[in-house]
């Protein structure tokens, strides 16, 4: 067997040269460096890096220019409501109120009910979303020998519906549901009026409560079924403006024992974060999280595993080979062809399957098994090369000048590789990505990893398709198919010149687990 | 080499690499986590994760007997190297592998009662597109450079970044839940309610066939282009030689050029490729098992694997590998009647 064509390629430059020779290497050279920057400069410079494990929006999010045709579909907003007026007061006794800009003072004995708006009111444009994000911020300071007690209750009010009903009915039983306020945050929670502190007590709460919350529901003066979500169907509704009310309830009894009673509270901002149903490029998956971003972490990954592993089953294949090529017709040949054929044989996925099961699921332990049945493919190719260059002159040369075979396959063989290590890592690459993108996707890989397989495990094994999100499966989908698509081009751009006889799809088709 | 010599010597060969298969996946992933997790593997170990899963059973009284009858066919009260090794080959060649820790069955009888599922799809996918491939490559090898022809080896580019798990995933979106969810319509089923193992009968072969529609379609599309793309290029090689110029010379007609004169050259390459590409046909068909939940070994292994069900995982391994050699085994017999020069040794 002569060297083939390819002997005379021998400097990186020259393949470069070779694949931009042809359109097939033109077309995977730019795929490739496109995902080399979109993975490498992406998540650093295009996603916020929490994007990819905290929620960002509603679940199940369309991309955010959805809105583009459709301008009423609700986009992350939020508002902040700072001011606070009182609007109605009820006492008996001898209270006294005193109210500042956003601080009520209640000294004296009996018992009061005080009703505080927020200033602002927000018109809200949308339609309804379907969850929000509503916090709550104040201090109380209690005083006096007989401390009082009280109650605060914040809810969402909503003036332009004020006197409207939704009627529901369920089975047999029929409700009927006021429409302009909903409680969402109560202290204390169930009992009312009569938890009379005997404690002085500075509190301070700063708490985020997220609705629709089914217990809260409970707090309701009327009642709610449990399949009707309170945000989208009752309170929030397309140009009604929403604002915040607070009711306080102030309780000191017997009067004559409150003499120097006294609560002060002090009302903080209150943000009120409206969940888009539309969000980023490619919107959100099951738990809210940007799609975008993992995609675009999910790029990096592929990037340094694929290639890394690639470089490491080209490092073994070429040794190997090399070694049993030079000593082509020996014992040692014999062996490591035999080990080479062996590990062909050997069925990848059920040793993945069985490696993750008793290694515990890991990425090192995938990275290492399939760099184990991948080497043979590159053994082989490198063995009838150095079988081939062992012939050359400059080899035989070596030889009669009294080389050791080390040196040799170190200095002349290896060298005259090149081409042949760059052709490895390209088609190695693919195999990798699709063999670790395959045990994420049926679940047998880390799960904490982000990469594309697990993008694919959780869209396909979470319900992407059952609601349609596309949006969520097809990125990680055509990513996997893309990224891969750009190497197998290289790869058959420098086929012809590296391994005329030896078929690509060989190569490729052999390792698919 | 006459053939029944032929036949004997790869039946060894064979043999020992199933041998030599099965002691590494003892040593690498029975053994090797063992020592990993500050065992020995010379001792008793109390960390080998079987042995740690098959304890948490003991005090259930539904699985008394089944602990220890685990411990003694797998020996895990031994050490791991030689004892527990040898008696795992014992079970291996007596197809022996005691319960499942989960359902208290047999293994051997769950993983036979599975197999011929699996046969089904592992079969096909290795068969018809080969099939596919040869007729489609021929016929269309008179269109050289036409629309057909730019198709063909355009399939064989996708066919290397399409595996038959994307191409179901694709099939599944297209053809089972758009419809379904759009318009109400199932033109495949959904991948959710597979037909049961004990549910076997003519009245619903039709949901059977209809079932694996979806499978043989996404395995029939990936790996025909391949296929299809290797047999081209073989034939446009054939063509290039002396014979054919003959061929033509006589008078003779394509058709018979190609289906007389070049055939006979095409069968040898089959088995070398075949022998690389065996072990990806079958990691492909159980990977969509898995994904179309059809009741195979894999998907009863992807079960056992959530239920930490060892016996089962290292049963599916086994015969696994078992299949893979025996499928190239049959492959190297049949094209060794069919082309007396492989056994001479011209492979």
């Amino acid at each position: 067997m002569s060297v083939s064509s390819g002997s005379h390629v021998s400097s990186v430059s020259e393949i470069i040269y070779i694949i931009l020779k042809s359109r097939k290497g033109v077309l995977g050279l730019a795929i490739v460096i496109s995902y080399l920057v979109l993975g490498f400069l992406g998540p650093t410079y295009l996603i916020d890096p929490e994007a990819t494990s905290q929620q960002v929006a509603d679940t199940l999010a369309v991309p955010e220019w959805f809105t583009f045709f459709n301008p009423n579909i609700p986009v992350n907003q939020e508002y902040i409501y700072s001011g606070w007026r009182l609007v109605a007061v009820e006492r008996e006794g001898r209270l006294e109120i005193d109210t500042g800009e956003d601080i009520i003072k209640v000294s004296g004995g009996g018992r009061g009910v005080f009703i505080v708006e927020s200033v602002d009111r927000f018109i809200y444009t949308k339609d309804p979303p379907r969850s929000i994000l509503a916090t709550v911020n104040y201090t109380i300071d209690l005083r006096g020998d007989t401390s009082p007690g009280y109650s605060v209750t914040y809810y969402l009010y909503n003036r332009d519906l004020e006197g409207s009903f939704r009627n529901i009915t369920q089975g047999d039983t029929y409700y009927i549901v006021p429409r302009w306020y909903y409680i969402y945050y109560r202290d204390p929670p169930f009992s009312v009026l009569n938890t009379q502190q005997f404690e002085h007590t500075n509190k301070s709460i700063e708490t985020s409560i997220r609705l629709p919350y089914h217990m809260i529901n409970s707090f309701q003066p009327y009642k709610i079924p449990i399949y009707v979500n309170p945000v989208s169907e009752l309170i929030f509704s397309k140009d009604t403006a929403i604002s915040i009310r607070i009711n306080i309830t102030y309780i000191c009894e017997p009067a004559a024992r409150c003499e120097d009673a006294e609560a002060v509270f002090r009302l903080g901002d209150v943000k009120i974060r409206v969940y888009g149903l539309a969000y980023g490029v490619m919107g959100t998956d099951h738990a809210g999280r940007d799609v975008f971003a993992q995609f675009l972490l999910g790029a990096r990954v592929a990037n340094i595993f694929g290639v890394s592993a690639a470089i490491v089953i080209v490092f073994f294949g070429i040794l190997l080979g090399s070694i049993a090529g030079y000593r082509g017709g020996s014992k040692l040949d014999h062996l490591v062809s035999f080990i080479t054929d062996m590990t062909f044989m050997l069925p990848g996925l059920p040793l993945l399957i069985a490696a993750s099961l008793f290694f515990g699921r890991s990425t090192l332990v995938i990275y290492i098994v399939i760099i184990m049945l991948s080497w043979p493919v590159i053994a082989r190719l490198s063995r009838s090369w150095a079988l081939a260059l062992r012939n050359e002159q400059y080899v035989e040369a070596a030889i009669a000048l009294g080389a050791g075979s080390g040196r040799i396959i170190r200095k002349h063989i290896i060298p005259a590789m090149v081409p042949l290590i760059v052709y490895g890592v390209v088609i190695e690459v693919p195999t990798v990505i699709f063999n670790e993108v395959l045990v994420q996707l049926l679940g047998f890989g880390d799960p904490t990893f982000p990469s594309w397989g697990r993008m694919l495990n959780q869209a396909y094994y979470e319900g992407a398709l059952v609601n349609g999100a596309w949006w969520w499966i097809l990125p990680p989908l055509t990513g996997v198919v893309s990224f891969t698509l750009g190497f197998v081009l290289i790869g058959l751009a420098l086929d012809e010149y590296v391994n005329p006889k030896y078929r690509f799809e060989k190569a490729v088709e052999s390792k698919r687990t | 080499m006459s053939l029944s010599r032929y036949i004997i010597t790869r039946s060894i060969v064979m043999f020992l690499v199933f041998l030599v298969s099965i002691i590494f996946f003892f040593i690498f992933v029975r053994a090797l986590p063992v020592p990993l997790s500050g065992g020995s593997l010379f001792l008793p170990s109390q960390t080998d994760p079987f042995l740690m899963s098959v304890l948490r059973n003991q005090d259930d009284p539904r699985f008394t007997g089944l602990v220890e009858f685990t411990i003694r066919t797998f020996g895990l009260d031994r050490p791991l190297i030689p004892d527990q090794l040898l008696l795992f080959l014992k079970n291996v060649f007596t197809f022996d592998f005691g319960y499942s820790l989960y359902s208290n069955r047999k293994v051997s009888d769950e993983i036979l009662a599975r197999l011929p599922y699996t046969l089904a799809l592992y079969v096909f996918a290795t068969i018809v597109p080969i099939v596919f491939g040869y007729y489609v490559s021929l016929y269309l090898a008179k269109t050289r450079g036409k629309a057909l022809d730019t198709l063909l080896t355009l399939s064989g580019i996708a066919a290397f970044v399409m595996p038959p798990w994307i191409m179901l995933l694709l099939i599944y979106i297209v053809f089972a839940y758009i419809p379904k969810t759009t318009f109400g319509v199932y033109i495949v089923p959904l991948p959710v309610r597979p037909p049961s193992p004990s549910e076997l009968s003519l009245s619903n072969i039709a949901y059977w066939l209809w079932y694996l529609t979806p499978l043989y379609v996404a395995s029939l599309i990936s790996f025909f282009g391949s296929w299809a793309y290797f047999f081209r290029q073989l034939v446009i090689a054939e063509m290039g030689n002396e014979y054919v110029t003959t061929a033509r010379a006589k008078g003779l007609s394509d058709e018979t050029i190609i289906f007389r004169e070049i055939t006979p050259n095409l069968k040898p390459p089959i088995v070398t490729r075949l022998a690389y590409a065996m072990p990806g046909i079958f990691g492909g068909s159980i990977a969509i098992e898995i994904l179309s939940s059809w009741p195979g070994i894999a998907y009863y292994a992807y079960q056992a694997f959530q239920n930490y069900d060892y016996p089962v995982i290292l049963a599916f391994f086994v015969v696994s590998a078992m299949l893979v050699v025996i499928s190239l085994y049959l492959a190297d017999v049949i094209i060794a009647i069919i082309d007396p020069r492989v056994r001479i040794g011209e492979r």
